[in-house]
């Protein structure tokens, strides 16, 4: 595979991390590492803490997520994270958007190509 | 034509069916060879050629007229956006094939930050340079950007790379990446005040060791060493003593009013960082200039002033960026009980 080939797959594979993001929130409030944690176990996904603290920032700034310090059971207190309101509506319309996306690519793909 | 293809069938392009028609194409046209030269886009004529293509076989089913071609070139959007875009998409760019990003998210680029579109920053030879006014925003995000793993980032005014002091913060396991809210948003204006004091007392003695030292200098003095110690450049000595000085009591005196005016935290936690580098430095030139040589104290002033340089704002900030996770920890530990 050509460095180009590898840059054009990570790129689209940053395309939907936050869609990852805002999915796992969905289910509950998650901390810094639980979520790079969850989301770097889905390998076809590629993630790393250099691509989800950049992103959890800037959903932050967004007023997509909310964030607290909590105690931690075990260790330092942790930073919590959590979908907001605005969040959650923003979730729902992605989720309509990627099934769009979804559908679309695999009609295109069925084609014959790659698969 | 593939099956499911809704694309309308188009017949050979038509050309420009009426004057006023090429007119509109050819202005649209003419702005967007301009926009890509400025953007060095490679292969402007055979951009253009498809595209003219492409507005022309949109034209051919319709009435020919000015409101229609309009409509096709919006579709196309401005020249200068779509100039940017083929200057973006080099060779070797891959942009996101697909993105699903949600709306009212701020991209990553910024263009204070990032000088997107400025000619006074960008790479010549793959080496980064940056010649506009520094902002104590853009100071910040080179020198504390937690969230960017590269130790090394282009430097926030000049040529080459700056550290990036939280990167390796965050290497050290000092901090976390997402410790703060907001760099230094929380830090309380007496902590920020204390570390300013810290870059504000090496200015001071600078300052005393100048006077202390200036009468007895000879009419010139070393102001630049070569990898061994040897001096290689002589400056007059009153051109010298203004010039470290100024490299140290100027910026102290900008940070201060700074302090008076209840400037943002950020400014003021970088403004210390950025005093302590040059302070130090300067008092490190100074000594050198009276006291370093063969035979004399050597070249280890300027070594210390150089580890010094980069210790002290690296402090300063791991510091104060420590000092604001504490305060937004009590915040939120006080809420919820």
């Amino acid at each position: 595979m050509t460095s180009e080939s590898n840059s054009r797959i990570s790129q689209f594979r940053k395309g939907v991390v936050e869609l990852a993001i805002f999915a796992l929130l969905h289910r509950g409030e998650a901390y810094g590492v639980e979520i790079v944690d969850a989301l770097s176990g889905h390998r076809g996904l590629a993630i790393s803490a250099g691509t989800v603290y950049p992103l959890l920032s800037r959903l932050k700034r967004a007023g997509m997520i909310d964030s607290s310090w909590q105690e931690s059971p075990v260790g330092p207190p942790r930073k919590y994270y959590r979908l907001t309101a605005a969040g959650n509506k923003e979730f729902t319309d992605m989720v309509l958007a990627w099934d769009g996306v979804t559908g679309a690519m695999d009609d295109l793909l069925a084609d014959g190509s790659g698969r | 034509m593939m099956a499911g293809d809704e694309t309308p069938v188009h017949g050979t392009p038509a050309s420009a069916s009426s004057p006023e028609m090429a007119g509109v194409i050819d202005r649209y046209f003419d702005r967007l060879r301009a926009a890509m030269l400025l953007d060095a886009v490679t292969e402007p004529e055979e951009v253009v050629a498809e595209l003219r293509e492409h507005v022309l076989a949109q034209m051919a089913g319709s009435d020919g007229g000015v409101a229609a071609v309009t409509q096709v070139l919006s579709g196309l959007g401005s020249p200068e956006e779509l100039a940017r875009e083929y200057g973006a998409a080099g060779p070797h760019d891959a942009r996101p094939t697909v993105a699903i990003r949600s709306r009212g998210v701020p991209a990553d680029s910024d263009e204070d930050v990032d000088g997107v579109g400025s000619r006074l920053a960008g790479r010549v030879l793959g080496i980064p340079f940056e010649f506009r006014p520094p902002t104590a925003r853009r100071i910040a995000h080179r020198w504390w950007n937690v969230l960017d793993r590269r130790v090394l980032v282009p430097r926030a005014w000049g040529i080459g790379w700056d550290f990036n002091f939280g990167a390796i913060a965050v290497l050290l396991g000092i901090v976390r990446p997402d410790d703060e809210d907001a760099p230094f948003a929380s830090v309380p204006d007496d902590a920020l005040l204390a570390a300013f004091t810290l870059p504000a007392a090496v200015a001071g003695v600078l300052v005393l060791m100048v006077a202390l030292t200036y009468e007895r200098m000879p009419a010139t003095v070393p102001m630049g060493w070569g990898l061994t110690g040897q001096a290689d450049q002589y400056w007059a000595t009153p051109v010298a003593a203004v010039f470290v000085l100024a490299m140290s009591v100027v910026p102290t005196g900008i940070v201060a009013a700074l302090f008076v005016r209840g400037a943002t935290t950020l400014a003021r936690a970088v403004g210390s960082a950025v005093v302590a580098l040059l302070s130090s430095v300067s008092l490190a030139t100074w000594v050198m200039a009276a006291f370093g040589g063969p035979g004399r104290l050597g070249t280890w002033s300027m070594g210390v002033g150089i580890t010094a340089g980069l210790l002290l704002p690296f402090l300063i900030l791991s510091t104060l960026s420590g000092i604001g996770r504490d305060v937004e920890m009590r915040r939120d530990m006080d809420r919820d009980r």
